[in-house]
């Protein structure tokens, strides 16, 4: 009985030698040792072992709201093991045996294409700004999805756009979101466009009295109006924020150009504030440093720092805006839509959505001598791929719908939905288009979508949508 | 000054066996390093050491003895390493060697440099037994070590269930 008498020796190990053992397992390991015996179990649970599995990975892929330290034993395991879950189903997915999905329903009131949604990096929180100006908060954590104010209403109807971009140093949640409101009331009276407004608004977590975060709260930063340009249609139709930097896009449609602005949005106090202009001719999106400007199928790095900076413009005598790119690499097919970006450890990325495909782009400054490398890879083939809560979905941009968030990454084109040009500056005058749209949010750990009811959306008119 | 390098220090496991050894190789052990500290007289007295058998301190004083001269890591940053430390699996390949022991050896040593506050040596032992976990199913993890299974069907099956999606990759 030798052996009987050896194996006593690793339970009769104290507990802490037994932590200490089990901080060098992974989590899968840990897993399994939970399930040989109690002792193991009740060792397996400590937060010692589950900080110590958090704070392997990447602070960037877990997005933690809150310092590690606050969160229980629990509360860390669920959060690892969900993205853990993520990965292991999207690499069941990615091997062809699908993602068996079960539905709950977030009572939204009903989206339209006035409408942007966005999903704050981590996965919990929804923002949805609305035709009237205001934004309103969804937990995806809880159950009941109550939609809460973060910001009121201040139109009687606009066309809204939002960019979020976190503040990756703040051991507590806290971003910058971008808002940019159409006042489409005005407009469409042919006056100018002066309650038109972009606003960046720095958003924080809320905590209660035990230090856990139960809400968000808004307090405003900058809001500049567009009185400088009223000639010409203005359409945000592609807003980005990284840091300092906003871009949007301007679209003049008696000579069919487009531009981009991009402006230090500390700098807005007033009509003519500096700001870099390009020519674009389908979207783009904001980076660290530089700004990926999408041409069909082609995807160009440019570099900030080498744009010129104007204090006037006029969409209708457009000043050069040509502009040199550092890298440029071609996709398959034209590129209908991008997502913001994300951060990761040493590389920006975001999604390039070319019909059913998902391309995802890597922007790197690996090498200060040969400068930023740009790659794109195929969503599907990436097994390690599964970013949580990609700041993915647009509603407003695009006429397509689902994205995939809270846990990994699937795009699916909702199968009421019809197939509309690429651009909403293209599209023919309808005098009313009816489509069914669907908010899908995929939690990848319980396989639940939770879903906007499928709302029969009438849109009566593009006239003045620009 | 050469005079702690050559310094003796004498002692005695809890089966009596006791060893002479320089004092720079014991210091390897925290706790002895501070009871010599504590101790300014030279003592002839051998050290006491009743949770540390002879066969087991031969092994922890070889791995001193290899080990001598490496710094130690001080309290300070110990604590901070703790935090930030990046575990490694690894152990390098002389200390693979010396860890290669039968399993009530392993875990002695464990106990050993846990007591005598050997914190690398410590590392070593846990890791070493992390490594003999990885890769098992619940079954071998308890056949390898004889663990029985306290658990009842029932809550067996609830535990299995909720991370099931966790296998079969």
């Amino acid at each position: 009985m030798l052996q009987q008498f050896e194996a006593k020796k690793l339970l009769s190990l104290p507990t802490e030698l037994l932590t200490e053992v089990m901080i060098n397992l992974s989590w899968l390991s840990v897993l399994h040792a939970r399930r040989t015996c109690r002792r193991l179990q009740d060792v397996s649970k400590s937060s010692v072992v589950w900080r110590h599995l958090v704070r392997q990975e990447s602070r960037y892929l877990l997005r933690l709201e809150q310092p590690v330290e606050s969160y229980s034993s629990d509360e860390l395991e669920y959060i690892l093991l969900r993205r853990k879950n993520a990965e292991v189903r999207y690499e069941r997915a990615a091997n062809g045996s699908g993602l068996e999905l079960r539905q709950r329903t977030l009572p939204v009131s009903t989206l339209s294409y006035l409408d942007c949604v966005r999903l704050v990096p981590g996965g919990r929180w929804l923002l949805i700004s609305t035709r009237h100006g205001s934004v309103k908060y969804y937990d995806l954590s809880t159950q009941d999805h109550i939609g809460r104010i973060l910001i009121p209403r201040r139109y009687i109807k606009s066309k809204s756009w939002m960019s979020i971009d976190v503040d990756m140093n703040s051991p507590t949640l806290q971003f910058n979101l971008a808002l940019i409101n159409l006042d489409l009331k005005v407009h469409w009276d042919g006056r100018s466009n002066s309650q038109s407004q972009i606003e960046i608004w720095g958003i924080s977590l809320v905590v209660d009295e035990s230090g856990r975060g139960i809400g968000l709260s808004a307090g405003h930063e900058a809001r500049s109006s567009f009185l400088q340009e009223p000639k010409g249609e203005i359409n945000f139709n592609t807003t980005s924020l990284v840091g300092d930097y906003l871009s949007y896009g301007i679209s003049e449609q008696s000579v069919w150009a487009e531009f981009l602005c991009l402006v230090k949005w500390k700098d807005i106090c007033g009509p003519n504030y500096p700001k870099r202009i390009i020519t674009y001719t389908n979207t783009s999106v904001l980076l660290n440093g530089y700004v990926c400007v999408v041409d069909g199928a082609s995807i160009s790095l440019v570099s900030l720092s080498g744009l010129t900076e104007f204090t006037s413009f006029s969409p209708s005598s457009p000043i050069p805006t040509l502009y040199t790119p550092i890298r440029t690499i071609r996709l398959p097919k034209g590129i209908d839509w991008v997502s913001n970006r994300t951060i990761y450890e040493d590389s920006q990325h975001f999604m390039a959505h070319i019909q059913r495909d998902i391309f995802e782009i890597v922007v790197s400054d690996s090498d200060a001598r040969l400068g930023p490398r740009i790659d794109a890879i195929s969503v599907r083939g990436l097994p390690h791929h599964s970013h949580i809560a990609h700041n993915f979905i647009s509603l407003s941009d695009k006429f397509y719908l689902a994205w995939l968030l809270r846990g990994g990454m699937l795009l699916q084109r909702s199968p009421g939905l019809k197939s509309l040009p690429g651009h909403q500056a293209l599209l023919p005058q309808l005098e009313s288009l009816h489509f069914y749209c669907t908010l899908n949010v995929l939690d990848m750990a319980s396989g639940q979508i939770i879903t906007q009811q499928r709302s029969h959306i009438m849109i009566s008119t593009f006239h003045g949508m620009g | 000054m050469a005079a702690p390098a050559t310094q003796q220090i004498k002692i005695r496991c809890n089966d009596e066996k006791e060893f002479t050894v320089d004092r720079d190789v014991l210091e390897r052990s925290v706790l002895i390093k501070n009871m010599l500290e504590d101790v300014t007289e030279q003592q002839d007295a051998p050290i006491p050491l009743p949770n540390v058998s002879g066969p087991v301190m031969a092994k922890v004083l070889e791995y001193c003895t290899h080990h001598r001269g490496e710094p130690l890591p001080s309290a300070d940053t110990e604590q901070s390493q703790d935090e930030t430390r990046k575990r490694t699996t690894d152990i390098s390949e002389w200390d693979q060697k010396f860890i290669t022991v039968d399993q009530e050896m392993l875990f002695e040593i464990i106990l050993a440099a846990n007591y005598l506050d050997i914190k690398s040596l410590l590392d070593v032992g846990c890791k070493t037994v992390a490594n003999m976990i990885k890769g098992k199913t619940p079954e071998e993890i308890r056949k390898l070590f004889n663990i029985v299974n306290d658990f009842t069907p029932e809550e067996e099956a609830q535990i299995k269930k909720e991370n099931e999606w966790a296998e079969d990759r």
